[in-house]
């Protein structure tokens, strides 16, 4: 049956190397975790067991940054993620949630509109209205779930809920308690409760943390990928791992297309190109590393539905304008640009430039 | 009685880990004499070690008393090998003895130039000049201190961690050979031959620190022949040297200045050698100090969660204690909210500390060092002297100890001792009785201090006699006139007669016309502010009543054929030497100028610039009427001129605030004349001349300029547009377009 899921669990897709890391763990864990920080850490960069079993990296990066991650974690503090969309936030988490608590279920996605029910919890009105309150009429949010089982809650995008909403978690965060009033009970967290908040830098309009708040999170910067290999490593297995899920078959993710792709990605995001010679515009898309693994993407399938299989320029070049232009009249003007001044006199992108052209 | 030993400890210079290690080993060998890698000739003065008053960070400034451009500095933290090496033997009554090669040798040899000392300085690689640090980078550490600590601090036995260091070094000694300087094995034979004297005075356990590279020879005495170690050293001249100490502060010590490695953080090196436990939380407590001074949020409970987080850290990547990685990873994630800016903000002052030392007054130093600090305090800047901040004092000269203080910055200043800069003053503050200084003390004035101590013994005295030996060398009166200010402002007025009688010889021969205008302004502005000092008033007068004639004799051919860039500079001396004669108000001197001036217009060889200037000034001075200062100027701006040409004019014409163009009518009017005679051509062609010219104003004069063209209308015009004419309701439409055209 699981395997007709779309996309499954992280702590199911990588069952096998959880399982083998809580072996061959024998360093202290914080009460509460199913790993050790250490074990934590190798689930998310890498690595090989003792016994031989290899752990796949999730992230690549900076291993100062994960380390501080984990660290803020085992310290009781809560942990949050910032960094311009893609760049890895939500996959972290998640990852991080998955090998502490084993479950990495227990989300909210910050809206804008957005209750403090989401945050605390709701009522089963028919309960409510037949019996009064008690425990069977309330509905508990992950958070709460996340207390009574100490285990890691996550919240996507923070910082779009409005600030009142948020406040709500600062008494969760210090005090560790969840107060019921209408019961007149509370919720203790349990060890092994923390939470794993994610904001994006990049939107206008968000709501800012109250300095009380921010206060009790630890924060992560997420930086973009570092250098170009260090991107087309990224683009790359993530693009293979996608098509096992998405039955494409192996083998059509050439390096070469994506070392391209994510070249235009990097020269467009930076603003000039790699070679430091020319200034170029920059448009309004945020051209991530997981915009680039979706461009692959879709050029892949492309290619094995209606090509031969081998990924071409032709394949790339619909979804690449795709990403790219987001203001159709702006973004049309500088991708333009960046055409005719900088694909144009790369030789060996005469097939790019072709492709993109004819879509303009 | 048993064969003599000897104990080499290979240091780090300024390593607080070497420090450490290096006191514990000391009192396990229990040394009966102490050799320590300083220059010989600097032994006396290590006897003041003990000073209670003398607090590193200082510096032993080692000079030739006759050339003081042969000075050496040798600096010490608390933390450093050698001052606390010195400090054991001197507490526990062992014999210390500086070792290495006499400064004055060293001297004698950089004049000499026989060896390459100074020119090799720059290519030394790495494990000569820091091969603990070299090492450190090897195993992958930024930090060296941090590796000093995960290599050594386990280990048990103290005497054991040098006798590995010195293997080390014994091996990358083998594989460097022929980098090591000459210099190295004059000083390695110099230290041998003093172990080898110390030995024969009967010494029987030595303990030799110095610096880990110099090891391997100094360990194993017997590699080297006595008879060559002499034959190197034989005949090496050597100069008398003096030594003192002088405070030095951390940022110098940060520089790497002076004597052997510097160290990058002494901040942290100096929390380092506080007990080890503690060095997060002070290290921390620190950070959130910084910050709060900047305004940032830092709460004790930040603190406390960055320690906790840095502690976590530190615990998972296998280290007993949080470093510095650790610490500011913490601080970054916890209290700058994972922003590296505010921590870049603060890092210099957090690793490298503002601290000064003291030295105290029974140290023997020169006359003047004690005289200055005499006036120091006087003029209470005691707080500002003991500081490496650069502080902004504002003085009111009113006041005695802010004048005192005034005198002593001018006089230091004369002595080439810039502690205090003179700041503009603000153009609301017309009073001339406040001074705004800025106020930066560098340990290494103290050379300059001891090099001015030739002077005199007082800074007064020294600052007179070195003025007047100024007075002597200088060739151009603007050089005399600053130092007539300077001498004033320093109260000293001895010098004023000597400079006078200078500057009048000088003068004489001068027929440099823009040098002897600046001179003139110069001597009206203190003429002018004379009044606050004992000055010789009918000397200044009547040197200025001798220079402006002849500079109104020499004028006309001055601004003849002349290129821009002198043009300009003329321009600007004969803008303030006006301001100066307004100022002067004599009768005599303002008519020779005004005829002087009237010569000029009519001379097409005067360059334009002045010519424009000149017909303002004239028209404001009501000496020429406005259709004669039309036509000048419809002239002037024909098109048989190069544009260039009709720019300057324009620019000199127009010099000075736009406010004088609105509120002189006649002026107002010429200009307005002159645009309605022009054809729509010509001034198509002279727009651009004409927005340059007028780009100078600002917006607003731009806009009430505007307005009164509005106000008036354009009278003259053959399509009648007179002001009564103009429909108020249609300008209005086009007033917000035209505002913004013309930039307001």
């Amino acid at each position: 049956m699981t395997n007709n899921i779309l996309r499954p669990h992280a702590e199911d897709a990588y069952a096998k190397e959880l399982k083998a890391l809580q072996t061959a763990d024998d360093r202290q864990r914080p009460s509460g975790w199913n790993l050790s920080p250490w074990a934590v850490v190798t689930y998310l960069l890498g690595g090989k067991l003792e016994d031989g079993t290899e752990i796949e990296p999730k992230y690549f990066g900076q291993r100062r940054l994960m380390e501080i991650a984990v660290a803020t974690l085992a310290t009781d503090r809560a942990l949050l993620l910032v960094g311009i969309p893609g760049t890895a936030k939500t996959w972290v988490a998640e990852h991080l949630a998955a090998a502490i608590s084993g479950d990495s279920k227990l989300l909210v996605q910050g809206t804008a509109g957005m209750s403090e029910d989401a945050l605390r919890y709701g009522w089963n009105y028919a309960r409510l209205l037949a019996e009064g309150p008690s425990d069977k009429a309330l509905v508990p949010s992950p958070v709460m779930h996340a207390m009574q089982h100490g285990k890691i809650a996550r919240i996507e995008e923070l910082t779009r809920i409005p600030s009142d909403v948020q406040d709500t978690l600062i008494t969760i965060l210090s005090e560790k308690i969840l107060p019921i009033p209408e019961m007149n009970t509370e919720v203790q967290a349990q060890r092994g409760f923390n939470v794993i908040a994610t904001a994006n830098d990049r939107d206008k309009g968000v709501n800012e943390l109250s300095s009380a708040l921010r206060r009790r999170f630890n924060t992560v910067v997420m930086p973009l990928p570092a250098t170009m290999d260090e991107e087309v490593t990224i683009v790359r297995t993530r693009v293979e791992k996608l098509g096992e899920t998405l039955d494409v078959p192996p083998g059509a993710a050439p390096v070469e297309e994506i070392r391209r792709l994510v070249t235009i990605f990097r020269e467009l995001r930076s603003g000039q190109t790699e070679d430091g010679n020319t200034k170029l515009k920059v448009p309004s898309s945020t051209l991530s590393t997981a915009e680039a693994i979706s461009v692959i993407n879709s050029g892949q399938s492309l290619a094995t539905h209606f090509g031969d299989g081998e990924i071409t320029a032709t394949d790339l070049a619909a979804s690449l304008t795709g990403a790219i232009i987001k203001d159709p009249v702006q973004d049309r003007v500088i991708w333009e640009e960046y055409l005719e001044g900088v694909v144009r006199d790369r030789k060996e992108w005469a097939d790019l430039y072709r492709a993109c052209k004819d879509l303009m | 009685m048993s064969a003599p030993s000897w104990q080499v400890y290979g240091i780090r210079h300024h390593g607080p880990g070497s420090t450490k290690r290096l006191l514990k080993a000391l009192r396990q060998q229990q040394p009966d004499c102490v050799l320590i890698e300083a220059p010989q000739d600097g032994e006396e003065a290590f006897k003041h070690v003990l000073h209670p008053k003398l607090v590193p960070p200082v510096a032993m400034l080692m000079y030739h008393p006759k050339d003081l451009s042969k000075a050496a500095y040798l600096p010490f933290a608390k933390f450093s090998p050698e001052w606390q090496a010195a400090t054991y033997a001197l507490q526990n009554q062992i014999p210390l003895r500086a070792m290495d090669l006499p400064m004055g040798i060293t001297f004698e040899q950089q004049d000499t130039g026989e060896l390459p000392f100074q020119q090799t300085q720059g290519k030394r690689p790495p494990w000569v000049t820091d091969p603990l640090g070299y090492m450190a980078r090897l195993a992958g550490y930024t930090d060296t201190e941090r590796w000093w600590e995960v290599t050594f601090e386990e280990e048990g036995d103290d005497l054991r961690v040098f006798e590995v260091i010195l293997e080390m070094m014994e091996v990358l000694r083998n594989e460097s050979e022929g980098y090591d300087r000459a210099e190295n094995q004059l000083r390695e034979a110099f230290m041998r031959k003093t172990i080898r004297k110390a030995l024969k005075d009967g010494y029987q356990n030595l303990a030799i620190v110095c610096g880990a590279w110099h090891g391997p020879p100094l360990q194993h005495l017997e590699r080297f022949q006595v008879k060559d170690d002499n034959k190197l050293l034989r005949g090496l001249k050597k100069t008398s040297v003096k030594s003192t100490w002088i405070p030095w502060s951390y940022e110098r010590l940060a520089r790497g200045s002076g004597y052997g490695a510097g160290v990058e953080a002494p901040a942290w090196c100096e929390m380092l050698y506080s007990p080890r436990k503690e060095t997060a939380v002070r290290w921390m407590i620190q950070v959130a100090r910084l910050f709060r001074r900047e305004d940032l949020d830092a709460s004790v409970a930040h603190v406390q969660e960055a320690v906790r987080l840095a502690n976590t850290l530190a615990t998972m990547r296998g280290r007993q204690l949080a470093g510095i990685d650790e610490l500011e990873e913490a601080a970054i994630s916890v209290i700058c909210g994972g922003q590296t800016a505010p921590l870049d903000l603060i890092r210099e002052r957090l690793v490298r500390g503002d601290v000064i030392g003291k030295v105290p007054d029974d140290i023997p130093t020169i006359p003047l060092q004690q005289d200055l600090k005499q006036c120091v305090k006087s003029a209470r800047l005691t707080k500002e002297f003991n500081t490496t901040e650069t502080v902004t004092k504002e003085l009111d000269l009113r006041k005695p100890a802010n004048l005192l203080a005034s005198q002593l910055l001018h006089r230091l200043l004369l002595l080439q001792i810039p502690w205090g800069t003179p700041k503009d003053r603000r153009e609301t503050e017309q009073g001339r009785f406040r001074e705004r200084w800025s106020l930066k003390w560098r340990p290494d004035y103290a050379l300059r201090l001891i090099e001015a101590g030739m002077y005199g013994n007082t800074v007064r005295e020294a600052a007179g006699a070195s003025t007047r030996k100024a007075i002597q060398d200088a060739e151009d009166p603007t050089a005399l006139t600053r130092l007539l200010d300077s001498a004033l402002k320093a109260d000293l007025p001895g010098l004023t007669a000597e400079l006078l009688t200078a500057l009048r010889k000088l003068a004489a021969l001068s027929r440099d016309i823009p040098e002897l205008m600046q001179t003139v302004t110069d001597l009206t502005q203190v003429w002018r502010y004379g009044a606050n000092y004992e000055t010789d008033e009918a000397a200044l007068q009547e040197l200025i009543h001798e220079l402006v004639p002849r500079i109104c004799a020499g004028l006309p051919l001055a601004v003849t054929q002349i290129d821009d860039e002198m043009a300009r500079t003329l321009f600007q001396r004969m803008v303030a030497m006006q301001g100066a004669l307004s100022v002067i108000q004599d009768g005599e001197l303002s008519g020779l100028w005004s005829q002087t001036l009237q010569r000029l217009p009519e001379k097409e060889a005067v360059h334009p610039l002045i010519r424009g200037w000149v017909v303002r000034w004239l028209i404001n001075q009501r000496i020429s009427s406005a259709p004669e200062t039309g036509q000048r100027m419809s002239r002037a701006l024909s098109s048989a001129n190069p544009p260039d040409l009709q720019a300057a004019w324009l620019e000199g014409f127009l010099q000075g605030s736009g406010l004088l163009l609105l509120h002189q009518p006649e002026l107002w009017g010429v200009l307005n004349d002159w645009v309605d005679r022009l054809a729509m051509t010509q001034l198509e062609e002279l727009l651009p001349v004409l927005r340059r010219s007028f780009s100078h104003y600002s917006p607003q004069e731009r806009e009430w300029m505007l307005q009164r063209v509005f106000q008036e209308g354009v009278t003259d015009d053959p399509s009648d547009m007179t002001a009564s004419n103009i429909d108020a309701e249609r300008a209005a439409i086009i007033h917000p377009v035209l505002s913004r055209i013309l930039g307001s």
